[in-house]
């Protein structure tokens, strides 16, 4: 079953034609790896698909629902999550607070019911346990009460895989999360991107690293100029021509 | 001294209000309102529109409002008519406008209130404003005893304010507030709707600039244009931002002490210059605390809570939340007491490992 449609959906700006009538399934419950030569429109189509871009033409359904048109928060309620390059933190919030974020439709955001600790105090509780376990799944617990803004690179992006464990996403987008990543945590992320798999979550990766997604991928697509060009296994993508010739380059194909 | 000491409790008070509203809108939720004394002076005619009473000559008794109320309706209307007010003008400009723009077209709005109100002398009398608004209890007796009556309504008030903007601080609300002030984006990523965040902010806070105004104008007994220049808005964030942004007790200490004290200080400075000189004098050392507190200590004097409130938080949650209810099931049923032991054991060890992560800063 297919949990992510993207039928021939085109941008463009300005002169520079981003997206051509891209064409992209996304199997529910496997890990797919998205690569492809800079400027090729990966990030640009997972902007789209995570509402935060429009497209000029074509569909994108997510889990039976058409979210083409749906804005940035629309697509996160439906249980799509998309995490950044560079991880996204809120700096002068405490880690544990930025783990609690993921947690969708918290009763106590409400108006009303934010005056009456009684209404949303055992929520946030099992909300802050669950954002704990988390943390702690990442190996993040000793931060839990430190300010983002005080946390290494690596750390924040450990957090930033961590949120995916809390609101129970159904996809998560991955946009190069091992750039400019030590060798270890590199390891540490493919575990946790292969745990997340086992919970059932679908994960789409945009990566250039291939090493990293050989250990995760069950499936990869080649973007070049805005379409996609071939989808298959690693090894199959490394025998075809036309990729060595667009991306790869003679020496990566021995 | 004695009543002095009370009217100056009392205006620091008020004052503590209304850097409360302001902390919801720009501590919590980030957002630039360089209008904000307009709601303060929105909050200030309406108490004074219907505390005036229908003998007073001006237009608005005559012709508008036939009704004099209680002073505490009177304020609460004054929050209410506000915080509406806050509310079609977001709607207004917030779906159009990003945040620094907002901020802008915020700062001419102050203005053309300002000036529509002093010029147009049909409306609220013009610059000469209204007189005789009366201030609750005036006639219990001495001065003394109506200025101590007055300084408990305006302590209560700050001190409900100041409850309230705490309690949206701890609750799941002042999270979103604060993930929208901190990174809009990330609130959106994670599902929120960044605009209602912001709606709800500024409404809350335009209730306590409303409720401060009206009681501004109960104190001075006058309002007028001159009472509400746009300038200001900015000794209001001055005092927020040495208080310590988004921290509600820094919000009191901060209007105590740089709208309470430090504008009385003034006052007793040596005649050294002309006195006309000295009311700038107090432009001149607001700005000079505000400098200092932002090289000494940037987060101000109170910094914002933060991880100290989850530590409280949780501290609490094991203690009253978690123990006692799994206590009483085991005693209900023996023999499924090792089950819950277990499970209780398992929550305060979560809870303790979390409370162990100790801040690195």
């Amino acid at each position: 079953m297919n949990i992510l449609e993207i039928s021939d959906v085109s941008k463009r700006f300005r002169g520079v034609q981003a997206l051509d009538r891209c064409t992209l399934n996304v199997q529910a419950g496997t890990v797919h790896g998205i690569i492809g030569p800079n400027g090729a429109g990966k990030s640009t189509l997972m902007e789209i698909v995570s509402g935060g871009l429009k497209p000029d033409a074509g569909r994108i359904v997510f889990d039976g629902a058409d979210i083409t048109s749906h804005s940035r928060a629309k697509v996160a309620r439906l249980g799509l999550l998309r995490s950044f390059q560079v991880p996204r933190l809120l700096p002068k919030v405490t880690v544990l607070e930025n783990a609690m974020i993921a947690r969708q439709h918290q009763a106590g955001e409400s108006v009303v019911r934010s005056f009456f600790r009684r209404s949303w105090v055992s929520e946030e509780a099992e909300i802050m346990l669950t954002a704990g376990q988390a943390l702690e799944e990442v190996g993040m617990r000793h931060k839990a009460l430190a300010l983002a803004n005080a946390i290494s690179g690596g750390q924040a992006k450990l957090l930033d895989f961590g949120r995916a464990f809390i609101g129970d996403p159904r996809l998560v987008i991955f946009d190069e999360p091992v750039s400019g990543v030590n060798p270890r945590l590199r390891t540490e992320l493919s575990r946790l991107i292969l745990q997340l798999k086992e919970r059932g979550t679908t994960v789409v990766v945009v990566e250039h690293n291939l090493a990293f997604l050989e250990d995760i991928c069950d499936i990869v697509a080649v973007m070049v100029m805005g379409q996609v060009l071939m989808e298959g296994t690693l090894d199959d993508i490394r025998r075809d021509r036309r990729v060595v010739d667009a991306y790869l380059g003679k020496d990566m194909t021995a | 001294m004695g009543t002095y000491l009370l009217t100056l409790g009392a205006f620091a008070a008020i004052q503590a209000t209304v850097v409360l509203g302001l902390n919801i809108q720009f501590g919590y939720a980030g957002i630039l309102n360089f209008a904000y004394i307009t709601f303060v002076a929105i909050g200030a005619y309406t108490t004074a529109v219907l505390t005036l009473g229908s003998g007073s000559q001006y237009f608005v008794q005559q012709h508008i409002v036939h009704v004099t109320v209680p002073w505490p309706l009177a304020l609460l209307i004054s929050g209410i008519v506000s915080s509406v007010l806050s509310l079609f003008l977001i709607m207004l400009l917030m779906k159009r406008l990003r945040s620094d723009y907002l901020a802008v077209a915020m700062v001419a709005l102050g203005e053309v209130v300002w000036t529509v109100i002093g010029n147009d002398t049909s409306l609220f009398n013009g610059w000469d404003g209204l007189v005789g608004i009366p201030q609750p209890y005036n006639n219990l007796g001495s001065t003394t005893t109506a200025e101590a009556a007055f300084f408990g309504i305006t302590v209560a008030v700050a001190l409900l304010a100041y409850l309230f903007t705490r309690n949206i601080y701890r609750s799941p609300m002042g999270r979103l507030l604060r993930s929208v002030r901190e990174d809009p984006t990330v609130a959106e990523t994670f599902g929120r709707s960044v605009g209602r965040a912001r709606l709800v902010a500024f409404c809350l806070g335009g209730f306590l600039a409303g409720v401060g105004g009206g009681l501004m104008a109960m104190q001075t007994g006058a309002w007028s244009p001159n009472a509400f220049t746009p300038l200001e808005t900015f000794f209001i964030f001055a005092a927020l931002i040495v208080g310590g942004t988004a921290s509600p007790l820094g919000s009191v200490v901060g209007a105590v002490v740089l709208l309470g004290v430090i504008d009385e200080i003034t006052r007793w400075l040596p005649a050294i210059l002309a006195p006309s000189l000295i009311s700038s004098l107090r432009f001149i050392l607001i700005g000079i605390i505000v400098l200092v507190v932002l090289k000494v200590r940037s987060q101000g004097i109170v910094p914002e809570p933060n991880a100290r409130r989850y530590q409280q938080f949780l501290r609490r949650e094991l203690r009253d939340k978690w123990a006692p209810p799994l206590g009483r099931a085991a005693a209900d049923d023996p023999a499924a007491a090792p089950a819950w032991a277990a499970s209780r054991a398992y929550v305060s060890g979560a809870v303790r490992k979390l409370l162990a992560a100790r801040s690195s800063r």
